[in-house]
């Protein structure tokens, strides 16, 4: 065969198999509908899953973007999800969605069945953001949140809610959790998994879309919840790269009118370390809290005392000590007494630690936890006060 | 109309012609020798000079003949014509002896040569030379009297340097072959002649370095100069054509350069240039893929900056053939690997554009080769009016009316642009991106994966002149990359390149260089 004729041959072959056989998966990028996020509530009469999906729509002209929302029902979730195509004639695009709404019945019946889902798919990413509504659906949640932002030409509530995580490592009132570590957290021993809450605040005219608080889980499903302050405190034994700030009232220790603070300080953490230490002595498991927490003053407002002294800085580290010390013991007795779970991971660090021990008490470990005790032990170091070393003084 | 000679010529092919000419001897007559050129060689012919004179003492008859604008007139009045006249020429001198004493003691000419051979004598009159046949002889000179015009050694346009020698080769092999000697001082450089073009006889000339260059390369290099088999060559693109290795490859393996400087210094690598007389362009052999990324400019500028520009060109070259098919398998089957925001951008983008990515992909890089093509040739002041309709005016226009998207110009643009960085290289890549691009929008970014190590295989796979393209990435040594992708400093760089040259050293070691 001459090498003309095998080449025709060959280019044939190619032609024939890449052009006839079409294009593998493809779809123009305008066709395209793009979800942003969505919520999964449960109507608990007919036991149907409702689901509101939140797409991003160009402006006319295509100069920015716009939020249309849709709900659609079904059996399963997935029914309710393709249902949506009933309602928008094209098929949603998930994996661009940054957050999913849980509805609060689902969270409180099983998450499970959620997870489940979306972990299989492939287009749901598993570095979504899971929040759990604290309103009655978590469809209105997106529902509210977009007719605001129409109102107040914002953009995408979903979008919204994902930047703010973005931001919240500064403010630590929620936890922040990927879909993945829930899940993993959901699947491991001695720990129980935590999601951010999710609510809307009446605001004058407006609404606002907040996320505050803890929504505390045992195995899978949800028995209460952490506010804002309760979830400053809890992120402190998590370890995690979030740094709340330190707010101390001169008036809490320093004798002066309970009713009105002398001055409020406020530390800024600037160094961050946990450890948590099971320790089995004589039958008896005492969990060890070692926090090492490096501060700089960041606001001082007019007091009295001066605190850059030497004094004056023991004072503050003092008050600051006790303060996180006495937090987290409270919360540590509220959540081994309300909710029975143990959502500090306390039980994985027997694992952790002692393996063999944690054998013998894995069965009963939800008893032992509430009446577990704990050792807190808090080293907090100020370091630096900002660019000035002085209160800013007043002349006359 | 025409004469009977005349007549029996046209009728006849080309071939009987040549063999014609071969029967063709000299005869002892001049007055028959020089109708013999009259009428049966250059017959027809109307800028052939014929100049018959005598000595004055003996009255012998001399008769030259060459073509008018070919020669000198200078070394033809003064150094043939008048020494002849005015010479002493004895009676007494025989006549076979005659030719022999004329070139010793007579003509004024660095270089004559006595020949009875007529194809010789054809082919140096066509050339500039000159012949001188005397009464009663039957040999005759020629004289070199070699003097049209050249061109002036000008900087290449296509290599233009910032900071370097701004000569550049000519359309004479003899001018172009001074440039090269002039910058290597050493007898062991070595040319070697050869004609190649059964019409033109272009000049062919092979130099190298003795003791650098690999003679099997030289000996594999004559023997395919010799098996040209071609009517005429008139640049040495075409000469490179026909003795490469890889012909169908959309690589060159075989180098081009316009510039002395270039040449000496692949010279001294051991490499072999080859110069086509008629053509500026030098062949440089052998030549591997990294050489399309090694510009002069890196060896006259700092070899940090050298060497950034360097990578600036190999990174230039990656994106331009693969951005445009990476685009369109992200946008129309990946659009999970865009970050969102871009996602959502490039979807506002896309709003009311009529076509698929592909045909928009494809119109805009086919719009941006017609424009450069077209402002190629064109007179400089032409050119610049043709990229501002092109650029500014027809993109912005499709992208208002809705015909193409922006990102899709911006691709267009880059691509464009970063093609520019090597314009040696710039018909390879225009091919690499469109076939990228093809198999992109069948299979996404696993076609263009297949099309990115069909690639890489077949570069590997590559020899020039027994020298692996990609050099031999498996067995490669430090001493190996010191002017590939990044150019080290001189000091460095001690050895030449073991896969072409046969001599590695380069410079002594350290301490002796130090002393110095």
């Amino acid at each position: 065969m001459s090498i003309l004729k095998r080449a025709a041959i060959l280019f044939f072959i190619f032609t024939v198999s890449l052009v006839f056989s079409g294009c593998w998966d493809y779809k123009e990028i305008n066709q395209l509908e793009i979800v942003s996020g969505f919520a999964v509530d449960k109507d608990t009469n007919t036991g149907k899953y409702i689901i509101t999906v939140e797409f991003v729509k160009p402006t006319e002209g295509g100069t920015s973007n716009i939020s249309e929302i849709l709900t659609a029902e079904g059996n399963t979730i997935l029914e309710a999800g393709r249902n949506i195509i009933l309602k928008r004639g094209t098929r949603p695009y998930w994996n661009h969605a940054k957050i999913i709404i849980v509805g609060k019945e689902i969270a409180e019946e099983s998450i499970i069945p959620l997870l489940d889902l979306v972990y299989r798919s492939n287009q749901v990413r598993t570095d979504i953001y899971l929040l759990v509504s604290k309103d009655k659906t978590a469809g209105e949640i997106l529902y509210k949140g977009a007719e605001n932002q129409k109102i107040n030409n914002g953009t995408i509530i979903s979008f919204d809610i994902d930047e703010g995580f973005e931001n919240g490592k500064g403010i630590g009132k929620y936890p922040l959790n990927y879909l993945f570590t829930f899940i993993d957290n959901l699947s491991r021993e001695g720990i129980s998994g935590t999601l951010p809450l999710v609510f809307n605040r009446p605001n004058g005219y407006n609404t606002d879309t907040i996320v505050e608080g803890t929504a505390v889980f045992k195995e899978d499903k949800m028995i209460g919840c952490l506010d804002g302050d309760e979830t400053q405190t809890y992120l402190y034994t998590q370890g995690t790269e979030i740094y709340p700030p330190i707010v101390l009232y001169e008036n809490e220790n320093i004798n002066g009118d309970e009713d009105k603070p002398n001055a409020r300080i406020s530390l800024e953490v600037k160094r961050y370390k946990k450890k948590i230490k099971p320790i089995y002595k004589n039958g008896k498991i005492t969990i060890q809290i070692n926090i090492n927490i490096d501060t700089s003053i960041s606001e001082i407002s007019n007091s009295k005392i001066d605190y850059m002294s030497k004094e004056g800085i023991r004072i503050l580290e003092e008050d600051a000590k006790n303060k996180i010390k006495k937090d987290i013991n409270n919360l540590i007795y509220k959540v081994q007494k309300e909710y029975k779970s143990d959502i500090f991971g306390f039980g994985a660090a027997i694992k952790r630690n002692n393996p063999k021990l944690w054998k013998q008490i894995k069965n009963d470990w939800n008893e032992k936890f509430i009446g577990l005790d704990t050792e807190i032990d808090v080293d907090l170091k100020i370091r630096t006060s900002g660019l000035h070393s002085k209160p800013l003084g007043i002349g006359d | 109309m025409f004469n009977k000679s005349n007549q029996n010529i046209i009728n006849k092919t080309s071939k009987e012609l040549e063999d014609e000419i071969e029967k063709f001897t000299l005869r002892k007559s001049l007055r028959e020798n020089i109708n013999l050129f009259r009428t049966r060689i250059f017959n027809d012919e109307d800028s052939i000079v014929f100049r018959i004179f005598q000595n004055k003492k003996s009255n012998i008859e001399f008769c030259i003949i060459f073509f008018d604008g070919m020669v000198e007139s200078l070394i033809v009045n003064e150094g043939i014509i008048h020494p002849i006249m005015y010479g002493y020429l004895d009676n007494r001198v025989d006549n076979n002896d005659l030719p022999n004493y004329l070139m010793n003691k007579i003509i004024d000419s660095k270089d004559v040569r006595l020949t009875s051979d007529m194809s010789k004598l054809i082919e140096a009159v066509t050339y500039g030379d000159t012949i001188l046949l005397a009464e009663g002889s039957d040999k005759a000179l020629i004289i070199d009297t070699k003097g049209w015009n050249t061109r002036a050694l000008e900087e290449p346009q296509g290599e233009r340097v910032v900071r370097g020698p701004r000569e550049g080769f000519t359309e004479s092999i003899m001018v172009n072959l001074s440039l090269v000697r002039r910058r290597i001082r050493d007898s062991r450089l070595k040319t070697k002649f050869k004609q190649v073009g059964a019409r033109t006889k272009t000049t062919v000339c092979i130099a190298y370095i003795e003791g650098l260059a690999n003679h099997k390369i030289i000996d594999e290099l004559q023997r395919r100069i010799d098996g040209i088999d071609i009517d005429g060559i008139f640049s040495s693109n075409a000469v490179s054509e026909l003795i490469r290795d890889e012909p169908f490859s959309i690589f060159r393996t075989i180098g081009t350069t316009e510039r002395p400087d270039v040449v000496g210094r692949k010279l001294l690598e051991g490499r072999i240039a080859v110069f086509c007389d008629g053509t500026p362009m030098v062949l440089t052999l052998p030549y591997i893929f990294l050489e399309y990324f090694q510009v002069n400019e890196d060896y006259y500028d700092d070899y940090y900056f050298g060497t950034f520009n360097r990578l600036i060109r190999i990174i230039g070259f990656i994106i331009s053939i693969s951005l445009p098919a990476v685009y369109v398998s992200v946008v129309s089957f990946h659009q999970e690997l865009v970050p969102t925001r871009l996602l959502l951008s490039i979807k506002q983008a896309r709003e009311g554009v009529p076509f698929p990515t592909l045909v928009e992909t494809i119109l805009m890089l086919l719009t941006f080769e017609v424009i450069r093509e077209a402002g190629v040739r064109l007179p400089s002041h032409i050119g610049e009016s043709v990229s501002i309709v092109g650029a500014l005016v027809l993109g912005q226009a499709a992208v208002d009316a809705r015909i193409v998207s922006a990102p899709v110009l911006i691709i267009a643009a880059t691509t464009g642009i970063t093609s520019l960085l090597i314009p040696e290289i710039l018909g390879g890549t225009i091919f690499l991106r469109l076939t990228f691009l093809f198999l992109a929008s069948i299979l996404g970014i696993h076609g263009y994966m297949f099309g990115v190590i069909i690639l890489v295989v077949r570069l590997v796979s590559m020899k020039s002149f027994g020298v692996p393209y990609m050099l031999k990435i498996g067995a490669i040594k430090p001493d190996d990359i010191k002017d590939t992708i990044v150019r080290m400093p001189w000091w460095t760089q001690k050895s030449r390149s073991r896969f072409i040259s046969r001599d590695t050293i380069r410079q002594k070691d350290e301490k002796s260089r130090r002393k110095r």
